[in-house]
């Protein structure tokens, strides 16, 4: 990946912000500059909650040469507790009984390497809460 | 060292990595006894942590304690033996994710295992100078043991946070007493451009290089604030395995109800450059408005901070507004060599 | 709507060709259609290719082709919409038609991907999603469905088997059509045994690596030399919806309705009109989830509706005669070319799998989790 690709869509990876349509009352993550529902171009930033509940769930065996030492690992969809829904990889679920409805929390981690020599990619996962 | 103004601590947080492997699991691979091992257990990063990771969940923890917005933070410092690059700072990836950026220094500090407590002194100068608001110190280390070294059994992984502000303008969590640093250029402990692992001369790392070090930092500001070993109630020594704290600690005059609170070694194993932060941010957890606390960091190469700090009413209000140390390290699950070896890349791609 | 017909098909088997090039195949689907087309001079060549790009680094794949198939000089074009670009083909070459400009069109689907690993693969493809977003996220396309098969078995109750019926379906169908990649029956068992994709969706629940490529010449009417020969492409419609992690209802492919309201419109079509279905069931989970977002069954009673055999080749709505995408394969690029083909057969009354009286056949396409969806309605010459 480029270096300056990378640069530019670091703020909502690093932080969990998404674009808010004040007219709709809708949250977009990841964010967009219009709203798909009323057009509307003013839309804001905003700070989504860092924490939601788990609404489906899927463990990823087979995927890209980037993430195949990663694998298996988990993708799933969370409601945050705004209501706004993302789709968003998990993060530390072993030995959790991973189910509907179990709580979750934002974690800044690692997403890949571009390899030995190029840069470390890093965003947003999801943790199960309780322990 | 005392700062010309008053400096306290209003943030402090911690973060130990959730996977642990036994010692004696480190044992068995290398067909050594289980017996006297250096350490219990130690924690293990996962393969999507790093020394930034752990930075900023740590970072965070401070941040909620201190009750502030990150952009008042006029300083970033990451002490780490483990730098996510060689050449391209840690912290400002700490500092972009933390929403402290643009208007901010930034670096990563490098003294083995006193780099943590080396940025907490830097951020007292800056803070106690006026030219930053408030500061954010961060001691964070993914160490890495040669596989069938000794250090394998203790190289851990974890961070601590600490957020520095003048006395009375923010909650004051616990103020800054005074410090002393005793440095000299002692080889116990290094690694060489290019390699993975480092170094260590074995005993020579112990009575020439850590206590000497500890020694000569802590009797000094004890001498200088005209302070003895009763008066503190707690004190927090570098942890590279169980034994040598413990020693120190009794050389110095000090007993183990003062030291048990911030001895986590034999949970977590050596943090490096988190160590005695982590341990720091331990008796935060538990410690009472009034007492008197002392860090004594050891950095291979070789150093000690020596630090004495005085609980403030302030650390009542905020001690459960983050994770404490002992959530974290409560909450574990084990990995086999195997695994550890996998995680840490020891498996050669 | 003017008219335009299909007048000539041809294809190549589908199956993981390491002799075979991109170039090769592609030709050899292009000689059968024009052979087939009564040796029509196509005025263009429309082709359609989703991953070229990726997986054999090549731009500007149609002007390559153009000159590989022999013309020194032809117009050419190449049309991509993800897994639909098949369709989104036979939509320019019906304008171009329609517009006047050419009389016949040449429509040729080609893909390749066993020229990379499978991972590669599953990179390309995730990559015809948000790259920034999916692909970033370790987010890979079979997940999106996995995610949908979990929330679709809770929500009505309907346990994976009858789902993965879908898949044993299309190879009982495949087992008869010559071009198709696996032409052998499969055991719900052994689908189940498979290992995962990504849980709980099976291997053998997925469609597999398939090169191939497909051929159409189109028409217009006065080019029809043999009626009992050609196809009338009656309808096609089009739509697209919020890419899966903006939507809030995930068990509704919303294009997929769109298009057909937008096809019932213009055609007047009622399900009992659909002679044949064929789907782009990606994965079995997409088979009940295309058919019930068109209407074409109650939610949640597709799976029922297999079981009672309704889309069996004497069912009341025969569907993937050819065997799907999970048997016959899945040429990216190609697929949608191969299900006209199959509908192109059927209508001719030439099929494998031959549905009597076939009039009206009704082919569905669609890219990603039905981010975007084409419906082609297509009929007999009358």
């Amino acid at each position: 990946m480029s270096a300056p690709i990378y640069w530019r869509e670091k703020l909502y990876r690093y932080r969990l912000v998404a674009s808010y349509c004040d007219k709709c009352n809708k949250k977009y993550y990841p964010p967009r500059p219009v709203c798909l529902q009323c057009g509307n171009t003013e839309l804001r930033e905003v700070k989504l909650p860092n924490t939601g509940t788990l609404i489906s769930f899927t463990t990823v065996y087979q995927t890209f040469p980037e993430f195949s030492k990663l694998a298996p690992y988990v993708i799933g969809i969370i409601r945050l507790d705004d209501g706004t829904t993302i789709v968003a990889q998990l993060t530390d679920v072993d030995q959790i009984e991973l189910k509907e409805g179990i709580r979750v929390e934002a974690v800044f981690r690692k997403m890949y390497e571009d390899g030995e020599s190029g840069l470390i990619y890093y965003g947003t996962k999801f943790r199960p809460v309780s322990r | 060292m005392k700062p010309a103004q008053s400096v306290s601590i209003i943030g402090y947080g911690g973060y130990v990595p959730l996977r642990r492997i036994k010692a004696s699991e480190i044992a068995r691979i290398w067909g050594k006894s289980d017996r006297a091992l250096p350490v219990e257990e130690k924690s293990v990063a996962y393969l999507d942590e790093d020394t930034a990771t752990m930075a900023v969940e740590a970072g965070a923890n401070a941040i909620s304690r201190a009750g502030i917005e990150p952009s008042e933070i006029g300083a970033v410092f990451v002490g780490t033996e483990s730098k996510i690059y060689t050449v391209k700072p840690t912290s400002t990836v700490v500092a972009e994710a933390l929403g402290i950026t643009p208007l901010t220094l930034a670096s990563d500090y490098e003294f083995a295992c006193k780099a943590g407590t080396e940025a907490m002194q830097t951020s007292i100068g800056l803070v106690a100078s006026g030219m930053v608001k408030c500061a954010l110190a961060i001691g964070s280390d993914i160490a890495r043991g040669r596989p069938g070294d000794e250090l394998e059994y203790t190289a851990g992984a974890g961070a601590a946070a600490f957020v520095l502000a003048k006395s009375g303008v923010y909650n004051d969590i616990a103020t800054i007493e005074g410090s002393v640093s005793y440095v000299t250029d002692t080889p116990d402990f290094w690694r060489r451009e290019g390699q993975i692992y480092p170094m260590h001369y074995y005993r020579f790392t112990g009575e020439p290089a850590y206590f000497n070090h500890i020694r000569n930092a802590v009797i000094r500001l004890m001498d200088n604030l005209g302070l003895k070993p009763s008066d503190f109630n707690h004190v927090v020594f570098h942890q590279p395995n169980a034994k040598f704290p413990q020693e120190v600690a009794k050389s110095l005059g000090f007993k183990q109800e003062q030291y048990k609170t911030g001895l986590l070694v034999p949970l977590i194993g050596n943090t490096y450059a988190a160590a005695s932060l982590i341990g720091l941010a331990a008796v935060l957890d538990v410690a009472k408005p009034g007492e008197r606390i002392l860090v004594g960091s050891f950095g291979s190469g070789a150093g000690s901070d020596a630090i004495s700090l005085v609980v403030k009413d302030g650390i009542e209000k905020v001690r459960n507004a983050a994770p404490k140390i002992m959530d974290y390290i409560t909450k574990r699950v084990y990995v086999d060599y195997a695994l550890y070896a996998k995680f840490r890349n020891k498996y050669n791609d | 709507m003017s008219e335009v017909y299909i007048t000539g098909i041809g294809y190549t088997q589908v199956s993981e060709h390491w002799v075979k090039s991109i170039k090769q195949l592609s030709l050899e689907a292009a000689v059968k259609a024009i052979k087939d087309s009564g040796y029509k001079k196509p005025d263009s060549i429309v082709l359609s290719s989703s991953l070229a790009s990726f997986l054999q680094h090549q731009e500007a794949l149609s002007n390559l082709i153009r000159e590989y198939l022999g013309f020194s000089n032809l117009h050419n074009i190449k049309v991509e919409a993800g897994e639909c670009s098949g369709s989104a083909a036979v939509e320019v070459a019906t304008s171009l038609i329609n517009s006047g400009r050419f009389k016949n069109v040449l429509v040729l689907g080609v893909e390749k991907p066993s020229d990379k690993l499978p991972q590669e693969f599953n990179a390309s493809l995730s990559s015809t999603l948000d790259r920034d977003y999916y692909f970033y996220n370790g987010i890979t396309h079979a997940s999106l469905f996995a995610l949908v098969y979990k929330l679709y078995m809770k929500q009505y109750g309907i346990k994976q088997e009858d789902i993965a019926a879908f898949a044993v379906h299309d190879h009982a169908m495949a087992v008869n059509v010559d071009y198709a990649q696996y032409r052998f029956p499969i055991s719900i068992d052994r689908v189940l045994s498979s290992p995962n994709v990504s849980e709980p969706l099976k291997l053998f629940e997925a469609f597999p690596t398939s090169d191939g490529a497909s051929a159409l010449m189109i028409s217009s009417k006065d080019q029809v030399d043999n009626p009992d020969y050609a196809v009338k492409l009656e309808a096609i419609s089009s739509a697209s919806d919020l890419s899966f992690v903006y939507r809030s209802d995930f068990l509704s492919f919303n294009s997929l309705r769109f298009a057909f309201e937008d096809l019932r419109k213009k055609t007047k079509l009622a399900k009992k009109d659909i002679n044949f279905l064929e789907i782009h069931d990606s994965y079995s989970i997409a088979a009940p989830l295309i058919i019930e977002s068109l209407g074409l069954a109650e939610k949640s009673e597709a799976c029922k509706m297999l079981k009672e055999g309704e889309f069996e080749k004497d069912g009341t709505l025969p569907l993937n005669m050819s065997g799907g995408l999970k048997a016959r394969g899945h040429p990216i690029g190609a697929t949608p070319i191969y299900q006209i083909v199959e509908a192109v057969l059927q209508l001719r009354g030439k099929a494998s799998n031959q549905v009597s009286n076939a009039e009206t056949g009704l082919v569905q396409s669609m890219s990603n989790i039905a981010d975007q969806a084409y419906l082609i309605l297509l009929r007999r010459y009358k």
